[in-house]
């Protein structure tokens, strides 16, 4: 599983934190999540006569596939928004899951710094290093 | 969980009093006779403290600083230690001022702050919210035992963008006590009362009646508290304005009233 982009968008649309790890393709991932904003907003403003788990659950699964990529989205009930984006075809949607959790964990670390201010993109070293860690692993 | 309430207890405590002796000091330096209300408040301090204050009112405007440092570190001791406490009087200006309208801000932002981040921690693992109901909700029952250790006695509506949730026995403000001759005022006040000595018998609380001016004084404790409902339903995406009404001492209802933006 290669994750090729994480990006943490805030409750205001805002971007916070992007990560690429092919530093060229850059503009093309963030063009990628800002497309991706649009499917998170129809997953949650979805029917409500659909009550079934996947409506409860914060993972919101694989949002849209690329041709070479794949990306999955994670809403926090506070509206922050994780999006990861995939080189590789045949990850199961539970370790993607897993992953974005972690992450969730990792974000709440990094927004409960005091010294942080909402809705400014963060800077965090300890963010940085922890998303590093769990990528890599 | 039930270490994390007690030091949020002291942080605010200490905050709060450090305010209100910024407060304290900084009206000294305005000129007192132009105050309408003059209103007394005691609270309880060491001997050692009793000395500050005289040297307070007699250095003015130069030490305030070193002395407001000082008093900290021995409210910090005092927290520590509980020995007996001796009982000097703060004196308070009841008309809003531009100083006490940005402590207040202050006072509300801090609250602001706490609740946002309270409710991020709690939230990662509940399901989505999908109604206001189970925001407030969430609020209500979760944040509460976070920070208070029970639940809010009552959560209403009035179906039209009002919620008031309604504590029984405000954790924050159940300690808070009067000199002792008002004390002994208010109580026998009540205890004349059938109703309240029924009560006071089936509730280990004792319910204080209390004068405007104390009310008023109590406001100054009840900021953070609106400061943190206001927060938690904010990272919610809930938008209101929150004010708190508290008739008897540990009964307070705090009012949240839904800003629609249309």
């Amino acid at each position: 599983m290669i994750v090729v982009s994480l990006a943490i968008v805030g409750q205001k649309n805002n971007p916070l934190y992007i990560y690429c790890s092919e530093p060229e393709n850059k503009r093309k991932f963030e063009y990628i999540i800002h497309r991706s904003l649009d499917f998170f907003e129809e997953k949650v403003n979805s029917n409500s006569s659909k009550e079934t788990k996947s409506q409860q659950s914060l993972f919101l699964g694989l949002l849209f596939p690329t041709e070479t990529y794949r990306v999955f989205g994670y809403i926090t009930n506070t509206n922050y928004k994780l999006i990861c984006i995939l080189n590789d075809l045949t990850s199961k949607n539970e370790e993607v899951s897993k992953l974005l959790r972690s992450f969730h964990h990792l974000l709440i670390q990094a927004l409960c710094n005091p010294f942080y201010i909402t809705d400014e993109p963060i800077d965090s070293e300890k963010f940085h290093n922890g998303v590093l860690e769990k990528i890599l692993n | 969980m039930s270490v994390s309430y007690s030091l949020l207890e002291q942080i605010i405590f200490e905050s709060v009093h450090y305010v209100i002796r910024t407060v304290h000091s900084q009206s000294k330096v305005l000129d007192p006779e132009e105050t309408n209300l003059r209103v007394k408040i005691a609270t309880r301090f060491n001997e050692k403290e009793e000395e500050e204050e005289e040297e307070e009112k007699k250095k003015k405007e130069k030490d305030i600083e070193k002395d407001q440092d000082k008093e900290n570190q021995k409210e910090k001791e005092n927290g520590k230690k509980k020995k007996q406490e001796n009982v000097p009087q703060l004196e308070f200006i009841s008309s809003k001022t531009d100083i006490e309208r940005n402590i207040i801000n202050r006072l509300e932002i801090i609250g602001y702050r706490l609740g946002e981040r309270t409710a991020e921690r709690i939230a990662k693992n509940k399901p989505r919210f999908q109604e206001e109901v189970e925001k407030m909700r969430f609020v209500a029952k979760d944040i509460w035992t976070a920070l208070f250790g029970k639940m809010v006695k009552n959560l209403r509506t009035n179906h039209q963008g009002k919620w008031m949730f309604q504590d029984d026995d405000f954790k924050l403000i159940r300690n808070i006590s009067f000199t002792l001759s008002e004390e002994l005022q208010n109580v026998s006040h009540q205890q004349n009362t059938r109703k309240n000595q029924q009560k006071q018998k089936q509730t280990n609380t004792t319910n204080i009646i209390m004068t405007e001016s104390q009310k008023q004084i109590l406001q100054s404790y009840l900021y953070i508290p609106c400061g943190i409902i206001r927060g938690a339903l904010s990272a919610i995406g809930v938008e209101c304005t929150v004010t708190v009404i508290c008739e008897q001492l540990p009964d307070c209802v705090f009012t949240a009233k839904i800003i629609n933006k249309k």
